[in-house]
């Protein structure tokens, strides 16, 4: 058996074990999942009931190419430029 | 045929006396169940009666009614050693006496009648004795809840036992009177400080109060405390005010809930049951006035990480759940990756603010599946 910690608009903020609930926590059988996602703050608990509502995914950072990957660009580009390409 | 008249000589009939009626010498009439006979010629409107001897004479005098005019008991007590089969000639009062066990009762009944007779009846009781002895219980057996219930043939015999045993088969162990017969349901065994064992029984229906204890007893008691001390329900329940200390045993048996000394008392208040799941900012209520530091175990991404540090802090603080990497490329080129979400312990709980993540020099906020708190616990017995 598990808690739901909710937020006001009953979104799944987390879940505990029913043995540390606080007064007023929901509780549930099972944590909610789908072949989407198992991540249960994706779903709102409403009636009883969970609600597949995915949030926003923010932007992820694109690493900036590091010393090596530059020299291996431009060793890849002279290759290219002078035919000297291996093949695998 | 010359003929004389010599009058009447035969009673004549003449049915029920009418007051009209003229009666002559010898007519016989009925009257009120009695029979008469006219004395006299022309006798006319003279009611039949015993006083009037001018002009009736009474044949048959009707039965005469006699009615109960009342009915009185008394009572008169016997001693088995007097008892005869007859009834006492003394001692009868009109209340009923003290009669001691196995003597008799006797009691008389006299009546008196509307014509002045009288006769007297007479009942005997014998009183049954204590009913105290060994005897044995005939027809007697459990009910489905323990209760005993009459036995068919009316004999039920309690017998009692003033020196009973484990082995012995009466019911009563100190020669009073049985009360309650309970099916026992449950055996357990107490030792004594004294090293002997008695046994505990349980039965259906029992309350905290049928196990009692004897402020008085001995070692040698049958009873479970052995110092004249009393057992007494001490809450150590998580969350009680004596959560996290130890028992002290007085020399009287009592049990005192003291401060552990130079012990650390750790309790795991909260975990988290979907730590692959992200955690969006939140509070998580607990009660934490009772300890004096808080522990918080989490991982830098979620579930991805075997770096799982503890940060322990005190009430009111703010900590920061950190987690730093220098990402080292094949030229030697660094990069400093940081996951770290801030959070407030106050008394009522822990607020968690959003989890963040520093990457490249650049700050990316609201990653909330970084910096995932996995578990909380509260720290007593040490100071900040």
């Amino acid at each position: 058996m598990f808690a739901l910690n909710l937020d006001t608009d009953k979104r799944i903020l987390s879940a505990t074990y029913e043995q540390y609930a606080s007064e007023g926590m929901p509780i549930v059988e099972e944590l909610p999942h789908n072949e989407e996602t198992d991540d249960i703050t994706e779903f709102r608990y409403v009636n009883k009931k969970y609600v597949y509502d995915p949030k926003p995914i923010p932007p992820t950072p694109t690493p900036e190419p590091s010393q090596l990957d530059m020299v291996e660009a431009q060793a890849l580009y002279t290759a290219m430029m002078t035919d000297t390409l291996l093949e695998e | 045929m010359a003929t004389a008249n010599v009058g009447k000589v035969v009673l004549l009939p003449k049915g029920n006396w009418s007051n009209s009626t003229t009666y002559n010498y010898l007519d016989f009439v009925l009257h009120n169940g009695s029979s008469w006979v006219s004395k006299t010629n022309g006798n006319v409107g003279h009611e039949p009666s015993a006083s009037d001897t001018t002009n009736w004479q009474v044949l048959a005098t009707a039965a005469e009614e006699v009615t109960v005019e009342s009915q009185t008991l008394a009572y008169a007590s016997q001693s088995v050693s007097a008892f005869n089969g007859n009834p006492p000639t003394t001692g009868w009062q009109n209340t009923v006496p003290a009669v001691s066990a196995g003597d008799y009762l006797w009691v008389r009944t006299t009546t008196e009648f509307s014509d002045g007779n009288s006769f007297n009846s007479y009942n005997v009781t014998k009183y049954g004795t204590n009913g105290t002895g060994v005897g044995t219980v005939t027809g007697a057996k459990l009910g489905a809840s323990g209760t005993l219930i009459e036995p068919t043939d009316g004999v039920l015999i309690f017998g009692l036992d003033a020196t009973p045993t484990d082995s012995s088969t009466n019911l009563v162990n100190s020669g009073g009177i049985a009360q309650r017969i309970y099916q026992v349901v449950s055996q357990m065994v107490a030792k004594l400080t004294s090293g002997t064992t008695r046994k505990v029984y349980i039965h259906e229906g029992a309350t905290q109060s049928d196990l009692e204890i004897d402020e008085t007893a001995t070692a040698n008691s049958a009873n479970l405390i052995t110092s004249g001390a009393v057992a007494k329900k001490v809450d150590i329940q998580q969350g009680s005010a004596n959560a996290g200390k130890v028992m002290t045993v007085g020399a009287d048996g009592t049990l005192s809930p003291q401060t552990p000394s130079g012990g650390v008392t750790i309790d795991l208040l909260w975990e988290n049951a979907s730590p692959l799941s992200s955690f969006n900012p939140q509070t998580i209520s607990l009660d934490l006035t009772t300890y004096n530091l808080v522990g918080i175990l989490f991982e830098g991404i979620d579930g991805a990480d075997a770096e799982t540090p503890l940060v322990i802090s005190g009430i009111g603080k703010y900590v920061n759940l950190t987690i730093s990497r220098l990402n080292v490329d094949l030229v030697g080129t660094a990069a400093l990756n940081m996951f770290y979400r801030r959070a407030h312990i106050t008394n009522s709980g822990i607020q968690f603010e959003s989890g963040n993540m520093y990457y490249n020099n650049e700050v990316y906020k609201d990653w909330n599946n970084r910096a995932i708190p996995i578990a909380i616990y509260g720290i007593k017995g040490v100071s900040e």
